[in-house]
């Protein structure tokens, strides 16, 4: 409850300094500025509080750049940590990132760099991007390629230290189809190399499947060191009449560990005025279970030598519903406007092959705040 | 999973744009409007995407990004 109280004092500090920068950036030339702040709470005894805040700069008319910052402050006693016999568990995340854009006509370069530290993990990221507008900008083709630098600690242990390595490019084509609607396929390849199994996870090998009972032996997580993962999405969205528009999102997805998922979104928003919108969509994903994972090994070549109870990794399917509102009010005549948004959404898991897990139900809430400068 | 070959694809895509209608910007007042944006509400999405890629098997081709670790 105090992290909660902690968390939303910071909240307000951002906005503070959100409604600074909103009210000096006609000089300063600011574009946006924002704070937002996430909360989820699930049945599994996982509580999340992020807040988040983020401002663009526009220094000419061709180039913005732009920074944030977003912290993770969770409270955990999840089935992962029960099964291990240990406590609750409390961290924080830090993550900082800056980007910049410049537009060349049609086409757009843009560049990003994020770190994010937390107490046994720290990751540097960084993406580069074009966008090319071709056919009156009837068409878009976006070529990101993205990498990543992580290193997993295990907390008081100073000489645990393993590197985790990812390359990764996407390939997005958007097509305007009509006056009224558009579509937008993508492709996304991502290779990753090194350490991937969890520090803290354990492995029970014959017995009931979990370490807290008695199990003949109890073993360290074991996954392969690569992984290659691809993801195909597409998404189509139309109008009807002046007030709604509709939406339909499906991605399919496959990795050389054996995971296959399907993912459906369709979603609904009607502009209730000309300065409010409400939004509600609908998320369904399944997938299967990775070729090593078993929800109890018999022994220790079971999975070929390879061990996992990440239940990411064991099949299950998801429902999620969500509402979304967002009201604009213009301020002054100078074109500012402050953007308020709300966000609540219910998910359900259904674990098909996890010892000790077969749902979880969870709620998130988000509200943001922003101001937009034209 | 069988690979296509890629000009196969090329050639799908330039006869998928060639049967689009091009769009002046003058007939774009429905496209233009905030809720026809393939990213409307990312913003507002971030939080639930992040928290979502740990509790996934898979990711990509979505809008996540972020790093960390994946405990929580």
């Amino acid at each position: 409850m105090m992290a909660g109280v902690r968390v939303y004092v910071l909240v307000l500090s951002c906005a503070a300094c959100i409604g600074w920068a909103g009210c000096s950036s006609v000089s300063t030339r600011v574009a946006k500025t924002a704070a937002s702040l996430y909360t989820r709470h699930d049945s599994d005894h996982t509580e999340i509080w992020s807040p988040r805040a983020n401002v663009a700069v526009n220094i000419d008319e061709r180039a913005e750049v732009s920074a944030g910052y977003t912290m993770d402050a969770w409270t955990s006693a999840s089935i992962d940590i029960r099964t291990s016999a240990t406590k609750a568990i409390h961290e924080l995340r830090h993550e900082f990132e800056a980007g910049t854009s410049y537009v060349l006509d049609d086409l757009t370069l843009s560049g990003g760099y994020r770190y994010s530290t937390e107490n046994d993990y720290w990751s540097h990221g960084g993406v580069l991007g074009a966008a090319l507008d071709l056919a009156q900008r009837n068409t878009t083709l976006a070529l990101n390629v993205f990498g990543a630098h992580d290193t997993v600690g295990r907390f008081g242990d100073a000489l645990f230290r393993y590197p985790l390595d990812s390359l990764g490019g996407r390939f997005t084509w958007t097509q305007v189809l009509g006056e009224q609607s558009l579509a937008q396929l993508s492709w996304e390849t991502t290779f990753l190399t090194g350490f991937q199994e969890s520090p803290y996870r354990w492995v029970a090998v014959g017995g009931n499947g979990t370490c807290a009972a008695l199990s003949p032996y109890c073993l360290p997580e074991n996954v392969p060191d690569q992984r290659c993962r691809h993801a195909l999405g597409g998404r189509y969205r139309f109008a009807v009449g002046e007030r709604w528009s509709f939406g339909v999102g499906y991605r399919f997805y496959f990795d050389s560990w054996g995971v296959m998922s399907h993912t459906i979104e369709p979603e609904a928003v009607v502009n209730l005025s000309k300065n409010d919108e409400l939004s509600a969509d609908y998320r369904y994903y399944t997938q299967n279970d990775a070729d090593f994972y078993r929800a109890r090994y018999r022994n220790r070549a079971d999975g070929g030598g390879l061990l996992t109870r990440d239940r990411k990794l064991s099949a299950f399917y998801s429902h999620a519903v969500g509402l979304s509102y967002t009201h604009r009010e213009p301020l002054g005549g100078d074109g500012v406007v402050l953007v308020v948004s709300a966000r609540a959404s219910g998910t359900l898991y259904e674990y098909l092959a996890y010892v000790g897990l077969q749902q979880v139900r969870a709620l998130e809430l988000t509200g943001a705040l922003s101001l937009e400068v034209p | 999973m069988p690979a296509m070959p890629m000009h196969l694809v090329f050639v799908m895509m330039c006869l998928a744009v060639s049967a689009c209608t091009v769009v002046q910007p003058y007939q774009r007042e429905t496209l233009s409007r905030r809720d026809m944006s393939l990213d409307a509400r990312a913003e507002l999405m971030l939080g639930e995407e992040h928290a979502r890629s740990y509790r996934e098997g898979s990711s990509g081709a979505g809008r996540v990004r972020g790093g960390g670790c994946g405990c929580n």
